[in-house]
This record gives C-alpha cells, sequence and structure tokens, in this order.
C-alpha cells in the first residue's frame, strides 16, 4: 500500500487530511500527522455481532482506516435478515453470518482484513480480548451485553493503562435506538444503566392460564402451558414453522372459546419468538453513530462521546446527548450492595419470582445465597435438592432485614448483591 | 409456579390432540365447538352476550408466508402491507451518485422501495471508491451512476436500479415533464443555484425533494415539500376512554354491576374503567353534578375509591387510582386547527383523501363534540368475560361513528361527482382510528428559505448564540455553499488553508448581515474552522448516518405514515448530537 502511494494516487485522502488538520475542539495533546493513520490502520479492533447493526458496523470501519477487524457472531443467516443485513444474499441463507459478512467486505474493500469467528462470546477468554484496542457491540441481547461489559470490567489492571478496553455499545428498535461509549471503570458500564432498559411485556402466569384478555395471552398460553402438556418431551422450537403453526392453531381456538379477537399468525410468530422489529435505516444511524466514536477515540482527532447518545425517529428526528453517571452500587463497577424492598412475609420462591423482572437483577435461572448459608443453588443436582425445602419458607426465616444476598447466574460473569430491607 | 385461580378455565379447554399424533396431521386442528365457561360473572356477560361476537373468522388453515412475507417480516411490523405497498410503488431519484447518496439508496433498496434512477455525469475517482461501499476499485474511470445502480441492485432483486448520465450542472434544461415520473428526488450537495429552478419544478408537481450534504463530521438533511398530511402517525397510544362523557350504553354497562354483590374474587377482577365510572357518578352526584378538577379534588377523589377496597389484591382499584389524572380531564379534540381548514371546509375537485376525511370528522364533531372514537380499550386487569364485553362496548361505539363518517365521505364525494368509493371503507376505518393523532405539515419552499426577506432569520441569529447549539453547522453549510460556487473548490482543499478560512468566515458573515445580524459568534466561527479542515471531504460515518437519516424521512414521506421532520436536520458528529429547525 506505501508503494501504491508513493507513486499513485492518495488513498483515503479525506481522512488522511483531517487526521493531518488539527481542528478547533481537537485536544491540546493531538500531534496531527501520517502516524495517526499508521496507528488507526494497526490497531486490532472486535465487532461483536454480524446482524443489523453489525453489517453496518464491518461496512463502516472498513471505510474509516480500520484495517485489521474481528467479528464474532454464533447466528446464521435466516431469509427475514435480507430486508437490512446487506452483506448477505437469499444464497447464503444457513451460513455463518461472521464468516460470509467477513468475506464480503474483504472482496469489496482493498487492504481490509477481517477475521471471523463463528461462535459464543463466552468461548473466549480475557488473553483473546486483551488483544483488541477497542470493542463494539451490536448485539440484540441483554445477556451477551452484560457477559462482555462485566469480562471487560473485570479485565482492568489500574497499572496497566492497556488494559482498559473502551466498549462501544449500540442497539436499536424499530425506529429507535441508542449508542453509548463505555470506559470500563472510568464512566458507567453497562450494568449501571440496565433500568433503562424498557420494562420486559411479561403476562401474569394467572392472566394466562384464567382470565385471558389479549390475543397475546392466547400465544401465551399455547406456547407456555399447552405445548409441554401435549407435547410432553418434544421442545418447542419456534424457528420450526410446523410448530408455529400448532401454536397459531392452538390459540386460535383459546381465542374463539374467550371470544378474543386479533390472533393472527403474524402474531402468534411476534409473541412465540419475541420479535422486535427492525429496518435498515435506523441501524445505519445507529452504526454510524458507533463507528464514529471508535474513529474519535482511536485516533483522538475530536473529542469523543460523553457518554450516551438515545434518538427516535417516530415522529421527526430526535437524538438526546447525556452522560449517565456511574453508580456505586452496580453489581459490576460498584462496591456496593444494591437496596431491594421485600415483604418479610414472602418466601423464597415469592421472592425468586419477582427477580426475572427487577430492574437490578433480571436473571432467569438465580442461585441465591448469604454470607453464612445456600438459599437455593440451581445446581449441583444434589445441592438443589438439599436447598429445595427453603423455597416455601419465609424470608424472615431465611435472611434478617438489612441483609445481603448474593445472586448468581450460570449466564453472568458477576455476581448481583442485593440488601434486603422489609 | 403457576399459581391457581379460583375463578379458573383451566379445564374446558378440549383436548387438541395428543403427544403421537404429528403436529401436520390435519385432524390435529380439531374442530370441537368450545365449552361455554361457567363462572360467577356469567350472569354479567348475558346481559351483553348479543355483542359478544367476534368477527367470523374462518378455521385456520396452514399459513402459507410467502418468501416476501418472511423477507419483510421485521418491518411489515412497522408500517404493515399498505406502507409496503406504498413503497413498493414509488420510484425515488438520486441526483448525485455520492457516498450519502447511496447509503440514502441503500437503506431504501433493501426495504423494497419498487425503483431508482441514478442521475449523474462523472467518471468514478479514489476519493469516490475510497467513500462509497458501492463501488471498487474495479469501478475506476467508469460512470460513477451506472457503477452505483449496479452494486444496489445487488442488494434486492424486487427494487428495479435505473441510471443515466445527466449534467448535474445543467438541471434547468431538463424538461420539467421528466420529474414526474419520480415520487420523490434527493439531491446531494448540489448549488442551490443550480437547484432553486429544479425545487420550483418539484414544488410546484407537489414531488417531495430531500437535499443532503456531508463535510467532515457534519452532516445536513432538508425537506423541500408543499404539504404531507399523515393519518398513521403511529402514536404511543390510541387510548381514548371517554370517562367525563360516558355514552348511554357505557354508563348502561358500569350501573349493571353492582359492586356490593361480588365476591371478594370477583370484586377483585372488576375492570378499572367500570369502578372510575361508579366513583365518578357517585362523586358527581355529591358535588353538584362536577367532577373533581381542583388537585386537592383529585386526592379526595383517590381517597374515595381507595375506601372501596375489599379484596387483598386490589390491582384493579390501584388501576384506577392511577387513571384518576386522566380520567377526570375534559375529552377535547386536539386538532382543530385541521378541521377548520379552509382546506377542509372548501373542499373542490382537486380536494385530497385526507381532506374530505378530516371535513367528515369536523362535521361529526360539530354533531358530536367529540371526534370519532378509536375503540381501543387497553389491557387491565379483568376476568376475560367482563374485559371482552367492555371492549364490545367500545368498539361499537367507534363502528356505530365510523358508519356515521362513512355516509358523510359518501355524501361528500358525491357532491364532488365522485364515485362514492372513491374513498375505501379501510382509510375511513384507519381515519376514525387515529383522528385525534392526525398531523397536517405545510413546508416551506427552498426560495423561502434563501431568501432573506421570508428566511427565518430571528430563529437563525438566535441559535447562533445558543451555548453549543449547532445552527453555527446550518450557517457553515450555507457558507459552503457561496465559497464553491464563487472559487469552483472547497474550502480547505489546498495546503494552505488560512485564506480559505478568512474568506468562509466573511461569506458566514454576509449571510448573518442580510438576515440582520451583525456578528459571528466565537461558536459559528470555530465550526466554519471546523469545515475548513474537512476540505470537501466525506467521511464514511457521516454519510452513512445521513444516509440513516434520509431513508428513514423518505420511507415516512412514501408510506405517510409516522412523522418526518419539519424540515431541515443537522448532526454534529464531534459532540455527537443532532437539531431539527423549520428554516
Amino acid at each position: 500500500m506505501t508503494a501504491m502511494e508513493a507513486d499513485g494516487p492518495v488513498r483515503k485522502a479525506a481522512l488522511k487530511r483531517i487526521l493531518a488538520r488539527r481542528g478547533p475542539f481537537t485536544d491540546e495533546a493531538y500531534v496531527p500527522g501520517p502516524e495517526v493513520y499508521d496507528f488507526l490502520s494497526g490497531m486490532k479492533i472486535l465487532v461483536i455481532g454480524a446482524g443489523g447493526l453489525g453489517c453496518e458496523i464491518l461496512k463502516n470501519l472498513a471505510l474509516s482506516g480500520f484495517t485489521d477487524i474481528h467479528v464474532i457472531d454464533m447466528d446464521t443467516i435466516d431469509i427475514s435478515n435480507l430486508n437490512r443485513q446487506f452483506l448477505f444474499r437469499q444464497s447464503d441463507v444457513g451460513k455463518s453470518k461472521a464468516i460470509v459478512a467477513a468475506e464480503f467486505i474483504m472482496k469489496r474493500v482493498k487492504g481490509v482484513t477481517i477475521t471471523p469467528y463463528f461462535g459464543k462470546i463466552q468461548d473466549k477468554d480475557e488473553d483473546y480480548y486483551s488483544q483488541f484496542g477497542i470493542v463494539i457491540c451490536g448485539l440484540d441481547s441483554v445477556e451477551a451485553r452484560r457477559w462482555i461489559n462485566a469480562t471487560l470490567v473485570n479485565m482492568v489492571d489500574i497499572n496497566n493503562p492497556e488494559s482498559l478496553k473502551p466498549l462501544i455499545d449500540g442497539g436499536t428498535e424499530g425506529f429507535k435506538g441508542q449508542s453509548r461509549v463505555i470506559l470500563p471503570t472510568i464512566t458507567s458500564c453497562y450494568e449501571c444503566s440496565l433500568e433503562m432498559l424498557g420494562k420486559q411485556q411479561t403476562f401474569p402466569m394467572c392472566t394466562i392460564a384464567n382470565t385471558p384478555r389479549l390475543p397475546e395471552h392466547c400465544v401465551e398460553w399455547a406456547s407456555v402451558l399447552e405445548w409441554p402438556r401435549v407435547f410432553k418431551d418434544k421442545k418447542l422450537d419456534n424457528d420450526n414453522p410446523e410448530h408455529v403453526q400448532w401454536l397459531f392453531d392452538t390459540a386460535l381456538r383459546r381465542s374463539r372459546e374467550f371470544n378474543i379477537s386479533g390472533v393472527t399468525y403474524s402474531l402468534t410468530q411476534g409473541v412465540a419468538k419475541n420479535i422486535i422489529p427492525a429496518i435498515a435505516s435506523t441501524n445505519a444511524i445507529i452504526a454510524a453513530s458507533c463507528c464514529n466514536e471508535a474513529l474519535k477515540i482511536a485516533t483522538t482527532c475530536s473529542p469523543y462521546m460523553n457518554n450516551y447518545m438515545m434518538y427516535s425517529g417516530n415522529d421527526s428526528i430526535y437524538t438526546y446527548t447525556f452522560e449517565y453517571e456511574k453508580k456505586d452500587d452496580c453489581p459490576v463497577c460498584g462496591n456496593l450492595a444494591s437496596d431491594f424492598e421485600a415483604n418479610p412475609e414472602w418466601t423464597l420462591e415469592d421472592l425468586m419470582e419477582r427477580l426475572p423482572d427487577s430492574q437490578q437483577v433480571r436473571t432467569k435461572t438465580p442461585s441465591l445465597r448469604t454470607a453464612e448459608r445456600n438459599l437455593y443453588l440451581q445446581s449441583p443436582p444434589q445441592l438443589e435438592e438439599a436447598t429445595r425445602p427453603n423455597l416455601s419458607k419465609k424470608l424472615k426465616e431465611l435472611v434478617s432485614n438489612g441483609q445481603e444476598v448474593s445472586i448468581t447466574d450460570p449466564g453472568l460473569p458477576f455476581s448481583v448483591k442485593l440488601r434486603l430491607l422489609y | 409456579m403457576i399459581k391457581q385461580h379460583p375463578v379458573g378455565h383451566n379445564n374446558t379447554s378440549p383436548p387438541i390432540t395428543t403427544a403421537t399424533s404429528s403436529i401436520l396431521d390435519d385432524n390435529a386442528v380439531s374442530d370441537q365447538p368450545s365449552e361455554t365457561p361457567s363462572t360467577p360473572l356469567a350472569g354479567v356477560a348475558e346481559q351483553f352476550a348479543t355483542m359478544l361476537q367476534v368477527d367470523a373468522e374462518q378455521p385456520s388453515t396452514p399459513h402459507v408466508l410467502t418468501a416476501r412475507d418472511k423477507k419483510y417480516d421485521r418491518q411489515l411490523r412497522l408500517w404493515a402491507a399498505n406502507g409496503q405497498a406504498a413503497l413498493e410503488e414509488a420510484h425515488v431519484l438520486l441526483l448525485t451518485a455520492s457516498a450519502a447518496g447511496a447509503e440514502i439508496l441503500k437503506n431504501l433498496v433493501l426495504p423494497g422501495t419498487g425503483a431508482f434512477t441514478i442521475a449523474d455525469d462523472k467518471l468514478v475517482t479514489e476519493d469516490d471508491i475510497d467513500a462509497n461501499f458501492f463501488l471498487n476499485d474495479s469501478s475506476l474511470g467508469q460512470p460513477r451512476a451506472v457503477k452505483v445502480t449496479e452494486f444496489l441492485q445487488e442488494l434486492n432483486t424486487d427494487s428495479m436500479g435505473h441510471s443515466q448520465i445527466l449534467n448535474l450542472r445543467e438541471l434547468d434544461g431538463v424538461d420539467s415533464s421528466y420529474w414526474e415520473s419520480f415520487s420523490l428526488v434527493i439531491a446531494h450537495q448540489i448549488r442551490p443555484s443550480i437547484l432553486m429552478n429544479v425545487a420550483k419544478v418539484l414544488w410546484d408537481k407537489k414531488i417531495p425533494l430531500v437535499l443532503s450534504n456531508s463535510i467532515g463530521f457534519y452532516g445536513y438533511l432538508r425537506i423541500v415539500i408543499p404539504e404531507h398530511t399523515v393519518v398513521e402517525s403511529h402514536p404511543d397510544s390510541t387510548v381514548d376512554l371517554r370517562l367525563d362523557c360516558p355514552w348511554p350504553e357505557l354508563e348502561h354497562f358500569a350501573d349493571a354491576i353492582n359492586m356490593d354483590a361480588l365476591d371478594e374474587i370477583d370484586h377483585a377482577h372488576v375492570p378499572y374503567v367500570v369502578i372510575l365510572l361508579k366513583y365518578l357518578k357517585q362523586w358527581k352526584a355529591e358535588h353538584g353534578g362536577s367532577p373533581p378538577s381542583i388537585y386537592a379534588e383529585k386526592n379526595q377523589f383517590k381517597d374515595l375509591i381507595r375506601s372501596g377496597i375489599r379484596s387483598s389484591d386490589p390491582e384493579n382499584f390501584d388501576e384506577a387510582i392511577a387513571a384518576v389524572l386522566r380520567a377526570t380531564q375534559k375529552t377535547t379534540v386536539p386538532i382543530t386547527s385541521v378541521l377548520n381548514d379552509p382546506r377542509a371546509q372548501n373542499l373542490h375537485e382537486n380536494s385530497t383523501k385526507f381532506w374530505i376525511l378530516a371535513r367528515a370528522a369536523a362535521d361529526f364533531v360539530a354533531k358530536e363534540g367529540n371526534l370519532p372514537l378509536s375503540g381501543t380499550l387497553p389491557d387491565m386487569k379483568a376476568d376475560s368475560l367482563r374485559y371482552i364485553a367492555l371492549q364490545t362496548v367500545y368498539r361499537n361505539k367507534a363502528v356505530r361513528d365510523r358508519d356515521w363518517v362513512k355516509q358523510r365521505v359518501a355524501e361528500l364525494l358525491s357532491a364532488l361527482d365522485r364515485p362514492t368509493d372513491a374513498i375505501l371503507d379501510d382509510e375511513i376505518e384507519t381515519f376514525c382510528k387515529f383522528s385525534r393523532y392526525i398531523v397536517v405539515i405545510d413546508g416551506r419552499s427552498l426560495e423561502e428559505e434563501y431568501n432573506p426577506e421570508t428566511a427565518k432569520a430571528k430563529l437563525i441569529l438566535s441559535g447562533l448564540r445558543e451555548e453549543n447549539g449547532l445552527m453555527p453547522i446550518y450557517l457553515g453549510f450555507r457558507a459552503v455553499e457561496i465559497f464553491e460556487e464563487r472559487n469552483e473548490r472547497f474550502p480547505g482543499s489546498l495546503e494552505n488553508t488560512e485564506d480559505d478560512a478568512k474568506n468562509l468566515e466573511s461569506i458566514a458573515l454576509e449571510i448573518v448581515k442580510s438576515l440582520g445580524g451583525d456578528s459571528l459568534g466565537e461558536s459559528a466561527s470555530q465550526v466554519l474552522k471546523e469545515f475548513v479542515r474537512a476540505g470537501s471531504g466525506e467521511l464514511h460515518n457521516i454519510s452513512s448516518l445521513l444516509g440513516g437519516f434520509g431513508a428513514q424521512e423518505v420511507v415516512k414521506l412514501i408510506t405517510r405514515q409516522y412523522v418526518p421532520m419539519k424540515n431541515t436536520v443537522v448532526f454534529d458528529g464531534i459532540q455527537s448530537k443532532s437539531e431539527v429547525w423549520e428554516l
């Protein structure tokens, strides 16, 4: 590439020009020049997710001077991805997103290397993550974000500045989205802002079982209650059209029984798979914002975002950029337990039923313990059996007012500490 | 962990199929009649039995999703089949095959916009390839319009791509009928002096024009359209309960439920709408017919409701208390300016469907004092029977209101000598459902914006003085346009930038003075330096972001769903902020 530049036209001229000049808002310590570009093109950057945001992110980085890009995605390509995931074609359906995306970009953009990994982020260890200068996430999973966030926070070694990996996170839903910059241990982290997530749409079990009112209640009845009852050992696969058809038929019958209108195939699919609407334009906006921050962080050619931008496009174009503050009681980057109001008359099971919806916890399979004893452990089986009797005991018999309960979940690489207040 | 519920219908569902039968077995789809659930509330519901007739849906047959349904599923959940149909009928023209232009088109081709045309006469350079994903090294030296069209076409065979070699500096010479084949025109970084006449032609033909520009960390987008109307604005909620003015059937429904006679479980399942109606009636009777109005009264009213709680699970009463503020608000007609608009009041042969519908709604309001009811009932703690019965009361009223509007629309159409089915029933239903949230945007022309006599001078000048505001970026784009026109190059494109910086600053000052201002301000002069730093350089991230903004607004304009911005947006990639103004 250097040889070509010497003889031929200068490539990436527009980017190089900006990097070669100090701007009015550039930090005083910035030293403009060709070294900045070389540093940028030598930096290893990791992209997590090769879906709607990931395709955009890979394209943007490749056209922003990054040349050593890695990408992780465990998913394969589905036909419903094609309305926005522009690196994939009909003939790619069923193949690895990470591999197809990497090949496409390398074919299109000269001088860029993309190293794909078709698998889970949890397959990789700290050694792997420590090779990157920046990590960008374009994920639709809260659990995966919590995992990578906690992993990067844990990796910070105060004596080694290199161990701090900026994490840039994007997310979209329909016409809305957000992008943010996380400097682990310095700014607020993903876990600090967990309460920003909208409340998950969950329906009380007694409504589903006894008093359905909405078409959604009928679909939940079909998938949560009827499927396991009818097909005892067969796992429901929401991607299997035969299974979805069965859910639709069953939900429709349920709805007629209760005179509820509005059960359609599309609604059944949406509720059963928890489908989130997604369009190309919102992904483009959020991914571009993430990559713009990556470029600024990698080069320091302009100040980067501090630290959160919310975006909404339903009504006009609206962004709100603000500093999300770090929390002392953040289970990942803080050191205090957070308060949780409980009723001493609740059973341990009552408490556990509230955890999946609790803003601080949000875990599906929690194990609980205090400093003195195991309250309930999901595994191994012998300990599960030993702690099971506690489920029906009242909280006041197990935990004293103000005592800390530590909650772990196989999906999370950290524990959440709650101080129970009666 | 399922809680047992005493009012259960657990055992009422017929056995559907056995674990051994294949779920594809046709027999598995049982047609057994469902049993009538029997609960203590059945008596209440019987009174409304005639209402409880759900649309006669046919038994389901295996659902066949087309490849198209599957491919577009995630967007159909936002703009539905009618929005998609509008998109598939559209033909979008892009003037200038730039990176930002290609990114806008990318986000329109992917969701299946019917056709696009790219017009440009430049040949592909290295700079183009570096910034534009829809070119590669093999494109060098070839016509830009042709190559970008080819690469975009690969994204979606449902979208038909065309390219035209057109000299964008001579757009004035294009026959005005040329524009009529397009539903919308996008123009990237074209001088206003060239664009002004085209903009006028498009304005007169009511064809939306979207302008974009991308320089360094700054992005700009402007929508030019004389009038845009939206029925499906997709508000967060269309709930309209009318608790302050219940119609007879709703009152009757509430009266028929005798709370005192209910056992604890039924009492805890009375829908909060009924609770509110009952206590409001009681309150009014005790307060000379007026509802709680001042803050203290509303608190007293909440206490009154609270006093009725009997069960240990008072979720329905909690919902009622939480809804007191909304329930005691008078139901208003929020869109009177639209209903009184001369375009609704003085219909003529060219009136659009929207204004005919608006006129029918205005006539409905004149008769009833309120807009047609949306008929939407939010979910609330209730047993199925009473919830559905109550929902039916709301829906029946919505149907009656809608039928009146349909009748009126037919009369209006006849008076205009148009067929009475020129507006479909579906369209009338949608209009009635969203009538509280309809939107009319009266745009401003490019001419009005650029002429100092009609420009929004006050808005611009005060914006320039705002701390960290983005108006300086708007001024910067305007100044760069003039600089480029005078010098045939962009500021900052030479090695020495100082002269350009001074020159650009004096141009910006000319603009400010023409608007009645006297100085630039510190923030504006810094932003101008940032423009000079970039030269004409396009940063891909900013162009890609504009591609998102632009496509999103185009989709809104074409589908007539959601609300477009009025009318200019600027993105600042340094502060990571955007701002919208009506200029």
